[in-house]
């Protein structure tokens, strides 16, 4: 038999080497697609896509969303990886709520101390498609820190997605604010595309710390909430709708509440990190009870301090957001000079973006692109 | 004193069997080392290959054989231990060697080799080969990609279809 009269003669061949080719790289995915027909054939065909995900099983980092105080844009999309997104900056009318599953949500920001309702949408930011939510009646809350908003996809709340496919599938949005007497959550199913109210009696004092990103573990959404003495953490379950709060590590209240992240321990646990002076403490919770007695703070262990790690040129720091796509976990870190991501397992610090300290939170946007 | 018992080795010597190349060559090659080929494991742990007999492998030459061979010698010892999990990282080091160096190679060798590789089920080295292949991709213009992999030049028909696609992926192409 002779040998093949072209290069990798055959389309499986073809495949794995486009599988070796990064996930956080889809430039030279799609400049592969010029090669030839047959390589333009194989990179769209819905089949790769699936194969591609499945091979790389972690959807990579392709950016960072940053939400800023500056007068002329208020959030932009900080590349990470070869994806450029058509729009940078997103908008000087929304700020960035939350990131998850492909999909970022915005929200309107609120003239004065919050007044009015707040309105939502859906960014796409590789198809650079903006889907306005419909409003709905809102009750009245004095102040920003009043509500939080998670997006996710609709199978969030049975544990059965790996999140590598369900970017374009139905999603939801889960908000969630305080009233004088209790909380109310309102819930957005793309699905039926309207909102939900619930009322709930919890109301631990103090309010959201809506600098810090929530944390999506298993099938319950989690919040930092409470005032810069004493922070909690609020455990919503998005299957049974109860909510439930988790106090913090027993030191926690030494520190203002901005510098609390949650995490998720790499066993996929409850985890929190801190920055305590120059050092970052990283906690984990064994089990993960609620409790709606607010003065146990037990449970938490303390398992890793980072002291000389950190460069010193990212100090005085904050942490401000982490990430976790089963290979990569980063701790995204503000201080005076930017944002940095900080890389778990390697130890190694990335500039995310150097800005003077007016980014003032950052959320990862992970996803595989779509072809 | 009493080496352990090695299929039907005896003395403790290892099994060989011997391999047949498309161009008639013979290749004598411990079974352990042939035996990283999915389909070579099959016909070996059949008894086959020993003696005079040989395995023909009518799509390989012997060019590529012998370096698909190169390969299996090197990674035998550490498939044995199962993956190498008890590897030193010395060990693992100067694997990682031996494949940088291994596929650093004319282009139509690699291609010959994904395709013994694929045809033969040895899956580190349809690996290896296809990660050398996507590394030679990375960073590069459509155009730079045909050239470096032996496509030809565009059609002018295929050339319209590329420049209507660059305005669509903009972003891709600055």
């Amino acid at each position: 038999m002779t040998a093949p009269a072209s290069p990798l003669l055959l389309d499986e061949l073809v495949e794995e080497v486009l599988f070796r080719i990064p996930p956080d790289d889809p430039m030279s995915l799609i400049r592969a697609t010029l090669v030839c027909k047959r390589w333009r054939r194989i990179i769209r065909d819905r089949g790769f896509h699936h194969r591609f995900r499945e091979f790389h099983r972690a959807a990579p980092m392709l950016g960072v969303l940053c939400n800023s105080c500056y007068i002329t844009y208020r959030a932009r999309f900080v590349p990470t990886s070869s994806f450029r997104s058509p729009h940078a900056i997103i908008s000087n009318k929304n700020n960035v709520a939350d990131a998850r599953h492909g999909r970022v949500l915005l929200h309107s920001i609120p003239h004065g101390q919050g007044w009015g309702n707040k309105s939502f949408a859906i960014w796409d930011p590789i198809k650079d498609q903006t889907t306005q939510l419909p409003e709905f009646e809102q009750p009245y809350v004095g102040y920003e820190d009043s509500s939080v908003a998670a997006v996710l996809c609709a199978n969030s709340n049975n544990g059965s997605c790996d999140h590598l496919h369900c970017q374009h599938g139905p999603f939801r949005i889960v908000f969630i604010g305080t009233l004088s007497n209790g909380m109310f959550i309102y819930t957005y199913s793309s699905e039926d595309g309207a909102w939900n109210q619930h009322i709930s009696s919890l109301r631990p004092h103090g309010g959201f710390n809506i600098l810090a990103p929530n944390l999506l573990l298993g099938n319950s959404l989690h919040f930092v909430f409470g005032n810069s003495s004493d922070t909690k953490i609020l455990k919503y379950d998005l299957a049974s709708r109860d909510m439930s709060v988790i106090p913090t590590p027993p030191t926690c209240f030494h520190e203002s509440q901005s510098c609390v992240v949650l995490m998720a321990t790499e066993e996929d646990e409850l985890g929190c990190g801190r920055t305590v002076g120059r050092s970052v403490h990283l906690w984990s919770s064994r089990h993960q009870q609620a409790t709606l007695d607010e003065a146990d703070a037990g449970g938490w262990e303390l398992v890793r301090v980072m002291d000389d790690e950190l460069p010193r040129t990212v100090l005085p720091a904050s942490l401000v957001g982490f990430t976790n796509n089963g290979v990569n976990r980063y701790l995204f870190i503000r201080t005076t000079d930017g944002i940095f991501a900080y890389d778990l397992k390697s130890q190694k610090t990335r500039t995310i973006c150097k800005d003077n300290g007016i980014i003032f939170n950052a959320f990862p946007y992970m996803s595989f692109y779509p072809f | 004193m009493a080496a352990p018992e090695s299929g039907d080795g005896n003395n403790g010597a290892a099994r060989m069997v011997t391999l047949i190349s498309s161009d008639n060559t013979r290749f004598e090659v411990e079974a352990a080392a042939a035996s990283l080929s999915q389909t070579l494991q099959l016909t070996i742990l059949d008894g086959g290959g020993g003696g005079g007999d040989g395995i023909p492998l009518p799509n390989v030459d012997s060019a590529t054989l012998s370096k698909v061979l190169e390969y299996c010698i090197k990674h035998a010892p550490a498939a044995a231990n199962g993956g190498a999990p008890n590897a030193t990282a010395v060990d693992r080091a100067e694997l990682e060697r031996f494949d940088n160096e291994f596929v650093n190679i004319d282009q139509s060798v690699l291609y010959s080799l994904i395709m013994a590789a694929h045809n033969l089920e040895i899956e580190g080295l349809q690996s290896l080969v296809a990660k050398k292949v996507a590394d030679m991709i990375k960073g590069k213009s459509p155009m730079e990609i045909r050239r470096t992999l032996g496509f030809p030049d565009p059609t002018p028909e295929e050339q319209a279809e590329m420049n209507a696609h660059m305005l669509e992926y903009g972003w891709a192409y600055e």
